[in-house]
């Protein structure tokens, strides 16, 4: 039995998509509060001209948490020409004329964006707030506080982010296959990342780090029927991924992670991380490579899934033994056996 | 009973029902008053080192075969073929492995008849190991033959 079934399995299991009935019960909430900004923002002056999905959901990335949490990332736009100069007024708005007026407790203003968290359900929004001059965005950068050293509009390009992650042109033959194996290596990807580092590193490993790597070193491989080989795929293009220049080695085999935004405003993903964050990174990802060789070289389906369990946790299914009598080698006897007249009562 | 695979276990042998053999017997339970046993015989194969084995199909009674409610007697040539065709196609790992039946009551229990009649069953198929199920209304019983005499084996849940 071929190792792919596993991994389609495993992938059933992590995956999170539009379609999902959680999912959808989030976007209700979300649908609820973004129709709420709507109408604060058009009266504050600055109506919203468009708002969109972006992040993971959007480009067929999305896993489910461990935690079992959701995120949304929700982008408002407003038209430049209404926009106003301090980019931190629309945050404000949105976090005390909608979220806390909502009666959420925790609104917050972070620097790239404003969150809200329904705890009862597990759902944590973000709402990057974008203004649009032509096809240009800019995004609103800054705290509650910032002064106007540290707030700005700044360039970015949110819609041909998402574009770049699901461009397949460059794939040759069956590009939505190949498309659906990057789909696939980057939830695994992503959930290896759950698995393996702490709390608190795995949040600094960020997830359009992984999927912007990952696209830039993918290796697509399929079987001579056309049918997809991921284990194959993940183990080349993580050895892409270690050896691409992502990680600049530093004094004492420490490494320091750096990649770049493929779009404005082409900023350095992991910018501001430390040492220890790039270090681990970079030494997880050579464990990584090195399991799922092992993984490959393995002959017996049963210890292949081990492997891999070991790698990406329980949602890796491990087949029972006593369940899988066709990779069993089996007795060969001399004669089928006697039934001859049988009875009961 | 019939949604997906059962395994069952006494020391160091185990026996793996597919769920298609399990849904013949849920099909075939002894639910109404009037239901005749249903009975046949169990074909499946076993690991090299026997310490597992597999339900991969079973046959259900035949024209030339007879049942009331509390009997059945098993004696069309037709489960002998299937067996036949069994092994052949499976290149001689598909054999006899045992015979079922049914009782009408919910936790079956095998009676004398029974019992003398697996005994015949393991002494036509010398060095064989043979398993013998009951299907009950709400159980069913897998048996062999072990030194303390029949014992039943424990479904793994």
């Amino acid at each position: 039995m071929s190792i792919q079934k596993h991994f389609n399995t495993f992938h059933d299991a992590i995956k999170l998509s539009k379609q999902d009935d959680a999912y959808k019960t989030a976007r209700e909430r979300d649908d609820s509060i973004t129709n709420d900004v709507r109408n604060a923002f058009k009266d504050a002056g600055y109506p919203v001209i468009e708002d969109f999905i972006q992040g993971s959901i959007s480009t067929d990335t999305a896993i489910l948490k461990k935690s079992g949490d959701f995120d949304i990332d929700r982008a408002i736009v407003i038209d430049c020409d209404n926009a106003p100069d301090n980019c931190v007024k629309p945050k404000i708005t949105l976090c005390e004329n909608v979220l806390e007026k909502r009666g959420f407790q925790n609104a917050k203003i972070k620097k790239p964006c404003v969150t809200a968290d329904y705890k009862s359900e597990n759902l944590h929004i973000d709402f990057p707030i974008y203004r649009k001059n032509g096809a240009e965005y800019e995004l609103a950068i800054g705290k509650r506080n910032a002064d106007e050293s540290n707030r700005k509009w700044e360039e970015a390009d949110p819609r041909g982010l998402k574009d770049w992650i699901k461009d397949k042109s460059s794939y040759i033959g069956s590009a939505s296959d190949k498309l659906s194996q990057f789909n696939h290596l980057v939830r695994y990807l992503k959930r290896w990342r759950d698995e393996k580092f702490s709390e608190g590193v795995a949040a600094k490993i960020h997830s359009i780090g992984i999927t912007v790597m990952a696209k830039q070193c993918f290796s697509p491989s399929f079987d001579s029927d056309g049918k997809p080989d991921d284990l194959i795929a993940l183990k080349t293009t993580v050895s892409a991924m270690l050896i691409h220049g992502y990680f600049t080695a530093k004094a004492n085999s420490q490494y320091q992670v750096s990649a770049f935004l493929p779009k404005k405003p082409w900023r350095d993903i992991f910018d501001g991380s430390s040492v220890n964050t790039g270090t681990q990174f970079r030494n997880k990802l050579s464990t990584l490579e090195g399991k799922l060789q092992d993984a490959i070289s393995e002959t017996d389906e049963i210890e292949k899934c081990k492997i891999l369990r070991e790698v990406f946790g329980d949602d890796f299914p491990v087949p029972e033994k006593s369940n899988n009598s066709a990779s069993t080698r089996k007795a060969i006897f001399s004669s089928s056996g006697a039934v001859g007249t049988s009875q009961g009562a | 009973m019939g949604d997906e695979n059962a395994i069952f276990k006494n020391g160091g042998i185990s026996l793996n029902i597919s769920k298609d053999a399990l849904a013949v017997w849920k099909n075939h339970r002894q639910i109404n008053a009037k239901d005749h046993e249903k009975f046949g015989v169990i074909i499946g194969s076993c690991s090299e080192i026997k310490d597992e084995y597999w339900v991969e199909s079973i046959t259900t009674p035949f024209p030339n075969d007879r049942s009331t409610r509390y009997s059945f007697l098993l004696r069309d040539r037709n489960h002998q073929k299937a067996v036949d065709l069994a092994f052949v196609e499976s290149g001689g790992t598909s054999i006899y492995l045992g015979t079922w039946h049914t009782h009408p009551e919910l936790i079956p229990t095998p009676s004398l008849i029974d019992k003398m009649d697996w005994l015949s069953c393991i002494g036509k198929n010398p060095g064989r190991q043979l398993f013998f199920v009951i299907v009950g209304t709400k159980e069913i019983r897998v048996f062999v033959r072990t030194s303390f005499g029949f014992t039943k084996l424990i479904m793994e849940s």
